[in-house]
């Protein structure tokens, strides 16, 4: 081609990708009061089965709004979100990542819990290290997989081993035999799930909602309640939110009686 | 290419290649046997049919297709000049320039992402005058394109630039001295002299293009249907009630996708046509 | 017409000019790194001088002093570089075409038509380089050369990579071209005999200058300095004194017409197929110039002989080319004893420069 299509080209195509990029706006209210636009929900990657039927469930109540979703690590959420990014409401998969924005101001009001996730073991749907209650993690030559201490699940995950160390029907022995058995670290809860799905570990603790995905190809051993440790969701309204009462509305949907209904379907505890 | 074939192996060759076909073979069973993996695992699943036809992985496979051809494109146009200075010019700094445009590939594509984040985003350095004039980059599908063409760009450029290189300036001063000017060189000799560098380059690009995935998440966000591109939906699938089959499903639909775009692009780019009375 | 008048620096290298072509081929003759191809580099436009001025067909193509340097493109040049430089990429036509943009379909076809044909590549016009043999591959190349209306030819030692057969052959092409094209043809070369056979004036350069300009013979027979001598392969270069009118050179006694004013030392010269060899007669008396001498070494190449021969007086050895059927009919391994003549026409006397 020559000098003069080429030049055309690249403008065309820095043009056209300008175009992409300009957003439409995200609509307000209209006079009477219905909600219209588009609301932005950046949302844990635990909670994407749970918030797809939410935002459908969203959608049919309120014909105008369409609900568009971010799923990703919760950390990276609150990352994009101090760098601008057009969230309406952000739902954590803990506290820290929401305290982190309202200290900078990055929040509307106060963050209100809507769901809670316990931990569990899950095994292989066969079984093979034969494991029948908790205290069977501190079975020797057991391949244990938790995530990794930095990502809550992990935390979480040593927290419960330990409370469990502290009664007396397991000793103190336990939390020992337990973590000698980790043969493996993940960065995502979702991995160690797999791993005792395809057979490469003997048991992992993941999240209850984990479990329930991965339906017949792993079993369940749950945790005695009183030493179980809970991951609390919260979730809130944007400070910079660009469709405010959509977002709210969104929020109250959430924490109202038909959000309820779909978390605990999904494997949630309910919110006290 | 305009290259004769050469003569059939001597004997003396036909030992050597005998001899490296053991490791070759290694290094290929190496790279292909977890593909191979992955598309039996799919096959017994059985439901990547239905997951062809799903609206969600098809707006991906869509949106992974146009981006990345796009990024493709707008690639070739800007790094061509880049790569053409860097091999035939001198400037001031020209080895940091050479470094720079290496760096990309350094970044961990997570921290890519970050740094176009904190360049572009609505707060960033270069976000908040654009905001300003009403343009917003992050989290939109142009961002994608942006996030492709980061980290992708630096293969084009090195590719390129050797093959510039390889081009051996007597062709175009003879070119000046039959009167055309140095523009006309370059389309009428350079470009198509380094013709196998760029379609090896685009080769590398395109696919890590598509192959994209830290950068995206981080810079435009995981909206189906305006960021999501198919890495991203296998990784959602991962994390949704899809889980690991899922995630499989998608990963042998790209790998199927790509592989045979991947060889297009090589079979019709290396093809040489002599053009009589330029 | 070309004129040059320019100095070049490339790095330590500095080149310094000046001549002037006609309608005539002037080969551009010496050693490696000489310059030669530096020269025609500037010629075409692809270096620049620091100083100077270079004019061609007439009009000024660089001129320092006003600021003028014409890009190759629009000199005017037809530039045939050492190794080719034939786009890999066309084939026969497009490569001669390459330079006719300015013409339309038809009239380029023409010209493309009339260009093989007076280089003799027809049927080759789809072919491409790769699929050409060397001397195929020189003839495209110079028609992609002459192709646009040319003020000068500029030619990089075209023929060095060839056989002997095809060189004949193309020096002769080039000779009939040149007769046809009348244009100034620089020719550069590092081989003796094509020199000689192509150039009517020859340049002798060396270490960036030119120490000799002038017509092919006296060129040859009549070397301005010891080192032309040694460029131009004259295998008798003698030191000698003229003192008092007499000449004596290797330790012989000489009679040579030497050129007013030189007195001193000089260097005498004479080529060895200038040399005369004669049968030893003990009986008659010896002429002027000529020595009783033994063969003391012989080399045989194939169409004549060259001979090292030792005067009886104390002096220098004598190189002496004979062609083969003198040779023959002189049965010179039968004898030892020869007369070597050096006729004085060709011996030719120049000051000894010191250094």
């Amino acid at each position: 081609m020559s000098k003069s299509h080429a030049v055309w080209l690249g403008r065309a195509l820095l043009v056209g990708a300008l175009l992409v990029a300009a957003c439409g706006g995200d609509g307000e209210a209209s006079d009477d009061g219905a909600l219209t636009g588009t609301v932005t929900v950046f949302a844990a990657a635990s909670l994407t089965d749970a918030f797809r039927v939410l935002g459908d469930a969203f959608e049919a109540e309120h014909a105008g709004v369409s609900v568009a979703f971010n799923f990703g690590g919760s950390s990276a959420l609150a990352t994009q979100i101090e760098e601008g990014a057009p969230a309406d409401v952000i739902a954590s998969a803990n506290d820290t990542q929401l305290e982190r924005l309202s200290d900078a101001d990055l929040i509307a009001g106060t963050p209100q819990l809507f769901a809670l996730n316990a931990l569990v073991i899950v095994v292989p749907a066969d079984n093979p290290a034969g494991l029948g209650t908790p205290a069977d993690l501190a079975q020797p030559g057991l391949r244990l997989v938790l995530a990794l201490e930095d990502v809550p699940a992990g935390r979480y995950a040593r927290a419960v081993i330990a409370n469990l160390a502290s009664d007396p029907s397991y000793g103190p022995v336990f939390e020992a035999a337990a973590l000698a058995n980790v043969v493996s670290e993940e960065a995502d809860v979702r991995a160690v799930l797999a791993k005792v799905e395809l057979g490469e570990a003997d048991a992992g603790v993941v999240y209850r909602t984990d479990a329930a995905v991965a339906g017949d190809a792993v079993a369940v051993i749950e945790f005695p309640s009183q030493h179980n440790v809970v991951a609390a969701y919260p979730i809130a309204v944007t400070s910079e939110a660009r469709n405010r009462q959509a977002a709210e509305a969104f929020v109250a949907f959430t924490l109202g009686e038909a959000g309820q209904r779909i978390f605990a379907a999904a494997g949630f505890d309910l919110a006290p | 290419m305009w290259r004769r074939r050469g003569p059939a192996q001597r004997p003396d060759q036909r030992a050597l290649h005998a001899g490296f076909a053991g490791p070759a073979g290694l290094a290929l069973l190496f790279l292909a046997v977890p593909v191979l993996a992955l598309v039996y695992e799919a096959a017994t699943a059985g439901d990547v049919g239905d997951r062809l036809t799903n609206e969600q992985t098809l707006a991906a496979l869509r949106l992974s297709l146009a981006t990345s051809t796009l990024t493709l494109a707008l690639a070739l146009v800007l790094v061509t000049p880049l790569a053409y200075l860097l091999a035939r010019a001198e400037f001031p700094g020209k080895r940091v320039v050479d470094t720079l445009i290496d760096l990309p590939l350094v970044l961990p594509p997570t921290v890519a992402g970050v740094a176009l984040l904190v360049a572009f985003g609505r707060r960033g350095v270069l976000g908040s005058p654009l905001e300003a004039s009403g343009i917003e980059l992050a989290f939109t599908t142009a961002a994608v394109i942006v996030a492709q063409l980061f980290v992708s760009a630096p293969f084009l450029a090195r590719s390129l630039k050797a093959g510039f290189e390889a081009v051996d300036p007597a062709y175009e001063a003879v070119s000046a001295t039959l009167g055309v000017s140095p523009l006309r060189t370059f389309w009428r000799v350079s470009l198509p002299l380094a013709r196998p560098a760029l379609v090896g380059g685009s080769v590398l690009c395109w696919a890590r293009a598509v192959g994209e995935l830290g950068a995206t998440l981080i810079f435009a966000g995981n909206f189906e249907g305006r960021t999501q591109t198919m890495p991203l939906a296998i990784i959602s699938a991962f994390q949704s009630s899809d889980g690991l089959a899922g995630a499989i499903a998608l990963s042998v639909i790209l790998v199927a996708v790509a592989f045979a775009l991947l060889l297009l692009l090589r079979v019709t780019g290396v093809e040489p046509r002599a053009r009589a009375g330029s | 017409m070309l004129r040059v008048d320019i100095g070049l620096t490339i790095g330590a290298f500095e080149l310094a000019l000046d001549f002037a072509v006609d309608h005539e081929l002037v080969v551009l003759f010496g050693p490696s790194g000489s310059g030669k191809s530096l020269t025609l580099g500037a010629l075409a436009g692809l270096r620049t001088p620091k100083r100077g001025r270079i004019e061609i067909g007439g009009r000024t193509v660089f001129d320092r002093a006003l600021g003028i340097n014409l890009p190759p493109q629009r000199r005017n040049v037809g530039y045939v570089v050492q190794q080719l430089a034939l786009f890999p990429h066309l084939d026969v036509t497009a490569n001669v075409a390459y330079g006719l943009g300015g013409l339309d379909r038809p009239a380029r076809r023409r010209r493309v038509e009339e260009l093989l044909a007076l280089l003799k590549l027809d049927g080759l016009d789809r072919r491409m380089p790769v699929e050409l043999s060397g001397g195929q591959q020189q003839r495209v190349a110079l028609a992609r050369a002459l192709a646009r209306p040319t003020d000068a030819l500029l030619l990089d030692e075209p023929f060095s990579a060839l056989d002997e057969a095809l060189r004949s052959d193309l020096r002769a092409e080039l000779i009939r071209l040149r007769a046809e094209l009348e244009l100034p043809v620089v020719f550069v070369t590092h081989d003796l005999r094509e020199a000689h056979l192509l150039g009517d004036r020859i340049a002798v350069l060396d270490q960036g200058r030119i120490l000799q300009f002038g017509a092919r013979e006296q060129v040859f027979r009549a070397p301005a300095s010891r080192r032309v001598a040694e460029l131009t392969g004259v295998q008798n270069i003698f030191r000698g004194t003229v003192a008092g009118g007499r000449l004596e050179a290797g330790g012989l006694p000489l009679h040579a017409t030497v050129p007013p004013g030189v007195d001193g030392a000089v260097d005498v010269t004479i080529r060895a197929e200038l040399c005369n060899l004669r049968r030893f007669d003990p009986e008659g008396p010896l002429p002027e110039n000529c020595f009783v001498a033994r063969v003391t070494s012989e080399l045989a190449f194939g169409s004549m002989h060259l001979l090292r021969l030792a005067p009886e007086a104390a002096g220098v050895p004598i190189e002496v080319e004979i062609a083969t059927r003198p040779y023959e009919v002189l049965d010179v391994p039968s004898r030892e004893h020869w007369v070597v003549e050096l006729p004085a026409p060709d011996l030719h006397v120049f000051p000894a420069r010191t250094g």
